[in-house]
């Protein structure tokens, strides 16, 4: 299969779950996750030859993502976007988001950003181990953020609900 | 608080399921190609303009104005060994920044972007003042020399706009110097946050 091929399929076999993480991430914001899922497919394309398929396509992707995510941080104060103007308008026509996943989305986005990316691959029903393998983090203290992750979930989705 | 979390991730499905895909794979093909090169470009840009820079010199002081002081000599010295060593230092954070793999583990990555970070803020400190000082050591030695060929007003005027490029240089490369501190604070963050 030709790079070209390869990029195609894992455009259409995983930009929902990209997208997904980069709208949790940037807290529902569209201009934010537009910029986030478009650098990680060129991030995606970029590293294409040299990926071996040792590790599973779908954990490479999410390796490439949480990380252009979490390195990302440092641009959102200062945007400068490579988007193409014609292309960009193509990508960024999205679908309005349901205003009732808002609530989602601030709950998730009230955790530091580290902390956001991990339960969002919780989430995403991702093993420990796995999680561990994308994050870098050894799986016990994995769980411990998990667990404190949860705890202030959990707290702040009482206090909404009162 | 499993219930909750349960119904967090419900709703988390839910609004996968809900999103509907957008964009076709060859519009994002052709954005990814574009910008992969583009980023290239933009990386490789500042090496060629400071080499344009140096050729545009050499030229100027081998055709135009083939000055014969030994005091100009060492300053043409100095302004074209500053700006080769400017363009060392690209071509290596070009290189550094290449490195930078992000298909890594996140503590892996953000290392290797801490470890890029660090290199750019030991070059904005010393090396960088020493090699604006050097040039600019260098440019006014040549004033001597060139003051035998221009009138008082016009070596005030090559003079003096040296001072005003000089502030526009320093502001522009401060603006950059800030924005990658900010960088580098954020990443040592960032990556303090992953051992904890």
């Amino acid at each position: 299969m030709s790079l070209q091929q390869r990029f195609e399929t894992y455009y259409n076999e995983y930009q929902d779950m990209v997208r997904s993480l980069c709208l949790g991430y940037s807290k529902g914001d569209q201009d934010l996750t537009n910029d986030l899922v478009q650098e990680t497919f060129i991030k995606i394309w970029g590293a294409l030859p040299k990926f071996e398929e040792r590790s599973s396509a779908k954990t490479w992707i999410y390796r490439i993502c949480v990380n252009t995510c979490l390195l990302h941080i440092r641009k959102s104060k200062n945007k400068k976007t490579e988007a193409l103007e014609t292309n960009h308008s193509a990508i960024a026509d999205e679908p309005t988001r349901d205003s009732s996943y808002n609530e989602l989305y601030q709950a998730i986005g009230q955790l530091k950003e580290l902390d956001r990316i991990i339960i969002m691959l919780v989430l995403d029903d991702l093993p420990y181990p796995e999680i561990a393998e994308i994050t870098g983090i050894t799986e016990g203290n994995l769980r411990v953020k998990i667990s404190r992750a949860k705890q202030k979930l959990n707290k702040l989705l009482s206090n909404h609900g009162r | 608080m499993e219930d909750k979390f349960d119904q967090l991730k419900n709703s988390w499905k839910e609004a996968k399921e809900g999103q509907s895909s957008v964009g076709n794979s060859s519009d994002m093909l052709k954005v990814a190609r574009e910008n992969h090169n583009k980023s290239k470009k933009t990386q490789i840009g500042n090496v060629i303009v400071l080499s344009l820079v140096v050729i545009g010199l050499c030229a100027f002081f081998y055709f135009l104005a083939p000055l014969q002081e030994t005091l100009s000599r060492i300053g043409i010295g100095l302004m074209i060994g500053g700006l080769l060593v400017r363009i060392i230092i690209e071509l290596v954070s070009y290189q550094k920044a290449s490195k930078i793999d992000y298909s890594s583990s996140s503590t892996d990555t953000t290392q290797q972007a801490q470890t890029f970070y660090n290199y750019r803020k030991r070059i904005h400190g010393p090396v960088t003042i020493t090699i604006i000082a050097l040039y600019t050591i260098g440019f006014y030695a040549l004033t001597p020399e060139f003051s035998k060929y221009f009138d008082t007003f016009w070596m005030w005027m090559i003079d003096g706009s040296y001072v005003i490029i000089a502030i526009i240089l320093f502001v522009g490369i401060r603006k950059g110097v800030v924005q990658e501190m900010k960088d580098l604070k954020q990443i040592n963050e960032l990556q303090q946050s992953l051992s904890e």
